[in-house]
């Protein structure tokens, strides 16, 4: 492992997930000189956390579920591939600064780096997507993402049973990793309206292109509804109780009130690209009505608006582990070419497969999108519910300053401080937009969406003082 | 084990990994090895972690991924760290940001 | 009159949803930041019809990136009247801040406990004491200001380095939360009846006699009486109706931490706590153009000049950092300017929105909806583009 930043690269990636290990592997296997920067202490990213040092911890945990297993094995070897190709890989650093190519501020060990590059690829995955509801700010209310990590990182499951709310493959991934492992949970409320499922199934056809996901998800739905675990379809209005801790929800199904005692409830709603440095890098993004979300304007080998600037993996869109594989791989090819190392038919004979491969993979997404939809009214909260979770601000506050005159999240945050808070606005951005949109009958795309600015993350004066004035 | 202002337990690991000391609020506790610091505190009964600044209300980890920022702890002397961003080192002292009649430490 | 057919109770929105239309006010303002913001509500205040229009969102907007000092100190070193005019804006904001509350129930969170402007070497603070004598002298004694060794700094602010040399120091200084100020503003102007317009960005203007005809991109307004407020966009506004207003950007970038431990009653240049417990940092000064974007090695330099001054903040952890264009003249005082051609346009031009904002919202409303003011037409000529016309 390199122990010092140098000052330029061909290549700067950033994330070592499964897009930007594979960028990293295939760009340094064609001699360009490659750093990764990546937070976690490991490389693998979410899908592939602790992959190598933890692969004990999930076969403790999860015994013989298959769809684990293949998964951690697949990223056991893509792991060991990154580990040892040639590019410089720094974990546990951050990039937090990335105003040009030519000017990259990496922090690493308390200490500001300058570096620069002729490409960026940002490979920074996704986060999930933060649907608000009473209560969620109550300690005994978390992401299933994060559970998940709880498990990936720590062969950790909930002490009690956990109550599953939202939808999407996750929420049905995690529910069967917990029974499989002997744990039921109290119960799963799922928010998938049977609207959406009947749009769905005009995706279905293109979806059979994607078979093995469909069988994959086939196989979870079997082990939950074998398990047992009640299953709330339709579920609005949920609400969540507790002084200090979460007690007890409220929430309908099919029209039906129902409450659960429980300490721990874990909300997913899908996952969204996590684009705060690709804005912060002055790049575009457009707002997709299908996947509900912003995602980078990108060509069709993932190039920004920012000359150099590359996306992949989830980041450049939710598409999963295996597509990131394959647009990060089209991502290198393009810079390759760019950079003079292959000749356009080269360029063209590369890239190929992985187009192939990358357009069967994607060929599942428009049924997940309509099947999984977050429906509108979850996603336009009101009264006391917190908005903004760091800085404490309601869906009435925020309702209030559109009210006098807000018509931007931005003019929004100035009145109302959401947003400006640690997340820097991850965790409110988008309930803010569809708050302003709803109220406005703006669209989505025409509301806009926070500025991101450098850091992407909270860091020191000190640290920031430390660069090298030179 | 148990803190001043204990909450449940969350999580249990049902693996053995090799264990470290880390200090919570000054006190012991031997968590699994190579967890993250949010990982650590789910572990133990050290939930919440924080008290919000802005209304005081209790907090916990929501994303253990980097972007809520829930989880706001002092790590070794430094506040504001991000504990599910860092992984713990034996030794380490974590102090929760929480409210003592009515006031951040 | 706005011809409505589908209206929602929620302002601006009757544009929103109508198609393009005409309509006609009494006074238009153009620009719906602090200076645009303050003249509206001066206006609707003596009874004018005012419709403000506003520009989108991501527009360069100073005002929601200042940093909030009502100040005094070192203004006027080369203009008597601008100390003066300055001086009696920060005199006039108690009774300001406590009307916008009344009215509002916003507490802007109005700081008046004076303010330093530290130096860090012998040089610099040699430099500040002739600088702060020249506008005490300038302004025969109106302007009021002490220069306090290390000690005296530290009995003011403890937490301040033994390594800063010197300080000015004026009582007359303060400081306001300029984001609760627009906001303040913002509901102060439409309780006094004006209609606020947003996603109003004007694209053009024509005058005629009797009045001015204003474009935006879908819609069309007319009005007898119109006010340019809109920050940089002014220079190529105000030519429309034959005023020379020369604006340039200046680029300021600012650092926000997170809350921590109330320890900083008195603002500088450089550094404010604000009312949340944040601390706003900054104090850049670029000539770049039009360009908001931030740079590193501002930020650090920037970083390593406060922890000069404030070393137990290292730890602190910045949130956010963002750039703002300063509104400047070319000797840096405000420009307001009648237009001579159609003496029913007005322009406000100035880098102290936040200074200013009570003289903006009183005495110069009142100059701009014609009403006798002789004590202070004086005043206000000092600061017409007109000086800059031999240049």
């Amino acid at each position: 492992m390199p122990v010092e930043i140098d000052s330029h690269y061909d290549v700067v990636v950033i994330g070592a997930g499964p897009a930007g290990m594979t960028a990293a592997i295939m760009l340094s296997e064609y001699d360009l000189k490659v750093a990764v920067f990546d937070e976690q202490a490991e490389p693998g990213g979410q899908i592939y956390r602790n992959v190598q040092s933890a692969g004990n911890v999930l076969s403790t945990v999860l015994g013989n579920d298959p769809y684990s297993r293949i998964t951690a094995s697949h990223g056991r070897k893509l792991v060991d591939r990154f580990v040892a190709c040639n590019a410089s890989y720094f974990p546990q650093s951050l990039v937090w600064n990335l105003e040009s190519l030519s000017c990259i501020a990496v922090r690493l060990n308390n200490t500001v780096h300058q570096t620069s590059a002729r490409y960026v690829v940002i490979a920074t995955g996704a986060q999930e997507r933060p649907v608000v509801f009473a209560g969620w700010e109550l300690p005994g209310v978390m992401g299933v993402g994060a559970a998940q990590i709880m498990l990936k990182s720590a062969g950790a499951l909930p002490q009690t049973s956990p109550v599953l709310y939202g939808s999407g493959p996750l929420l049905y991934l995690y529910a069967a990793q917990i029974i499989t492992s002997g744990l039921l949970p109290a119960a799963i409320l799922d928010t998938a309206s049977t609207r959406g499922l009947i749009r769905s199934l005009k995706y279905l056809p293109g979806a059979l292109r994607a078979k093995k996901y469909l069988k994959d998800g086939v196989g979870l739905l079997k082990t939950v509804s074998r398990s047992g675990v009640p299953n709330y379809k339709n579920v609005t209005a949920l609400n969540a109780f507790g002084d200090s801790m979460l007690k007890r929800i409220e929430f309908t199904s099919d029209s039906k009130i129902t409450h659960i005692e429980t300490e721990l409830l874990l909300s997913h709603h899908g996952v969204i690209p996590e684009i705060q440095l690709l804005r912060a890098a002055g790049a575009e993004s457009d707002w997709s009505e299908s996947a509900q979300c912003w995602q980078p304007s990108l060509d069709k080998w993932g190039a920004s608006s920012v000359e150099g600037l590359y996306v992949c993996g989830d980041g450049a869109g939710i598409s999963g582990a295996y597509s990131a594989e394959y647009n990060a791989e089209l991502a290198s090819i393009d810079i390759l070419y760019r950079a003079g190392v292959v000749v356009t038919s080269e360029r063209d004979r590369l890239a190929a497969e992985p187009r192939v491969r990358s357009r069967r993979d994607k060929a599942i997404r428009p049924f997940l999108e309509s099947r999984y939809r977050v429906p509108d009214e979850l996603l336009h909260p009101s009264g006391n519910t917190i908005v903004c979770r760091c800085e404490s601000v309601t869906a009435d506050q925020v309702t209030t300053a559109v009210e006098q005159g807000c018509r931007g999240p931005n003019q929004v945050k100035s009145f109302t401080r959401c947003g400006m808070g640690a997340c820097q606005g991850r965790m409110c951005g988008p309930t803010v937009e569809a708050i302003v949109s709803g109220l406005t009958g703006c669209e989505r795309s025409e509301v806009g969406h926070f500025r991101a600015r450098s850091p992407v993350r909270p860091i020191s004066l000190g640290t920031i003082a430390s660069l090298d004035p030179s | 084990m148990s803190f001043p202002q204990a909450g449940l337990v969350m999580f249990k690991t049902v693996c053995d990994n090799e264990k470290v000391e880390i200090f919570v609020d000054e006190q012991c506790s031997s968590v699994p090895e190579g967890v993250s610091v949010a990982a650590a505190l789910l572990l133990l009964d050290a939930i919440p972690l924080r008290h919000s600044k802005v209304d005081q209300s209790p907090r916990a980890p929501y994303c253990l991924m980097g972007v809520c920022a829930e989880c706001l702890v002092t790590i070794d002397g430094k506040p504001g760290q991000f504990a599910c961003q860092t992984v713990v080192q034996s030794g380490m002292r974590i102090d929760r940001a929480l409210l003592h009649d009515g006031e951040f430490k | 009159m706005y011809w409505y057919t589908d209206f929602i109770d929620l302002p601006g929105m009757q544009v929103i949803k109508q198609h393009p239309f005409t309509s006609s006010a009494d006074t238009i303002v153009v620009g719906g930041g602090l200076v645009g913001a303050s003249i509206a509500s001066g206006l609707a205040r003596v009874s004018r019809k005012v419709t403000v229009l506003d520009g989108d969102d991501t527009d360069f907007r100073s005002s929601r990136g200042n940093f909030g000092l009502v100040w005094v100190q070192g203004k006027g070193v080369n203009s008597a009247p601008y100390a003066q005019w300055t001086g009696t804006a920060a005199k006039a904001w108690p009774d300001f801040a406590a009307e916008l509350l009344d009215t509002t129930g916003v507490d802007v969170q109005l700081q008046q406990t004076g303010g330093i402007d530290y130096c860090l070497t012998e040089a610099e603070f040699h430099a500040q004491a002739v600088k702060m004598q020249q506008v005490h002298e300038y302004t025969e004694g109106l302007f009021e200001f002490q220069l306090l060794d290390n000690k005296e700094i530290r009995a003011l602010v403890p937490q301040v380095s033994e390594a800063v040399f010197g300080a000015s120091y004026s009582e007359q200084d303060g400081h306001v939360n300029p984001l609760k100020l627009l906001k303040a503003l913002h509901i102060s102007m439409q309780i006094l009846g004006c209609e606020y317009l947003p996603n109003q960005s004007v694209i053009n203007i024509e005058a005629q006699a009797g009045g001015f005809t204003v474009k935006t991109k879908n819609n069309r307004f007319v009005c007898e009486k119109l006010v340019l407020a809109g920050g940089l966009a002014n220079t190529e506004l105000a030519k429309k109706v034959g005023m020379s207003v020369p604006l340039r950007p200046n680029q300021g970038q600012l650092l926000i931490t997170e809350r921590v431990e109330p320890f900083l009653k008195i603002p500088s240049i450089h550094i404010r706590q604000t009312d949340e417990g944040t601390l706003q940092i900054g104090d850049s000064h670029a000539d770049i153009g039009y360009d908001d974007s931030t740079s590193l090695q501002v930020l650090a330099m920037i970083s390593r000049r406060l922890l000069k001054i404030f070393p137990h903040l290292s730890g602190a952890n910045v949130i956010r950092s963002w750039a703002a264009l300063r509104v400047l003249t070319p000797d840096g005082l405000p420009i307001y300017e009648r237009s001579e051609k159609w003496p029913n346009a007005y322009t406000v031009n100035c880098h102290s929105g936040v200074t200013l904002a009570a003289q903006h919202a009183t005495v110069l409303s009142r100059w701009i909806a014609d009403e006798e003011l002789d004590n202070v037409q004086g005043i206000i000529n000092e600061f017409s583009a007109g000086r800059f016309s031999d240049v």
